[in-house]
């Protein structure tokens, strides 16, 4: 029983370390103590791991993805945490630009620009007034025929 | 060569027992386990995975080597292997600094107790 799992661990092992000393590992279990076998099939289990995880290198490749994946995600968070206070800040002003105070200085100039108002209205209203004198005043156009009634027709020559 | 041996030191103590059990003469692994088991007075005990990864890096690292077969009656799936030149250059290295440590922890032990060293 022992001895088939601990050939069985060898075959498990890479094939190149198998095939150089893979004989020789079983040749000393089947020397050793039958007390010694748990021992043997204890290394047996690390050597594996030892021969697939690092000789292969395989730990390298888990670290690099490791890392990589610990980069990005810092990353997205620092990003996150940017656009969330840029967000908040801009909240913030757009909520101190709706219910701020009026200043003293706002209102005065408050006033003043109602005073403006008025004062621009009245100019335009007196340019309209002037413009509809003018334009009662002007005679209709040498050029400009009159509308045709229904049922007229124009001569040529 | 010098720099390429400091590159390999300290050893780990699989390899520094791996390399000692080879200094004297040539083995094949179980005889490398139980020169281990013996040199460290049954307080280390190899496993064949960590002797056949560690054979493994030292054979592709030049300080081992594979010695020919031996006829007879022996199990024929064993090899036996080898320290090379480079391989008794680093266990030599390995030993000095170690040497050091040794040095350097008798004169702390000697300062701590008061003695003079």
């Amino acid at each position: 029983m022992n001895r088939s799992l601990y050939r069985l661990l060898v075959r498990l092992h890479p094939q190149r370390f198998r095939e150089q000393f893979g004989e020789e590992m079983i040749s000393i279990f089947e020397q050793s103590h039958p007390s010694e076998s748990t021992t043997l099939i204890a290394d047996g289990i690390v050597s594996l791991l030892r021969q697939h995880v690092v000789r292969s290198n395989l730990w390298k490749r888990a670290a690099g993805a490791a890392i990589s994946a610990l980069v990005i995600c810092g990353w997205a968070y620092s990003m996150g945490q940017s656009m969330e206070a840029s967000l908040i800040a801009e909240f913030e002003r757009a909520m101190k630009l709706q219910w701020a105070p009026p200043a003293v200085g706002t209102q005065l100039d408050k006033t003043e620009f109602q005073r403006e108002t008025a004062s621009a209205v009245a100019i335009l209203g007196r340019i309209g007034k002037k413009q509809e004198r003018e334009r009662r005043a002007q005679p209709s156009a040498p050029h400009a025929q009159p509308a045709m009634r229904a049922g007229e027709t124009r001569t040529q020559g | 060569m010098k720099d390429e041996i400091r590159s390999l030191l300290p050893l780990a103590p699989a390899t520094l027992h791996i390399l000692l059990a080879l200094s004297s003469e040539d083995r094949h692994g179980y005889g490398i386990m139980q020169e281990t088991f013996r040199q460290s007075q049954g307080q280390y005990k190899l496993g064949p995975g960590t002797l056949y990864d560690n054979l493994d890096k030292l054979l592709n690292r030049g300080l081992l080597a594979e010695s020919p077969r031996r006829a007879g009656q022996e199990d024929p799936r064993r090899r036996y292997y080898r320290l090379t030149e480079f391989g008794r250059r680093v266990l030599a290295a390995d030993l000095e600094r170690l040497r050091a440590v040794l040095k350097a922890a008798g004169l702390g032990a000697a300062l701590t107790e008061g003695r003079k060293p």
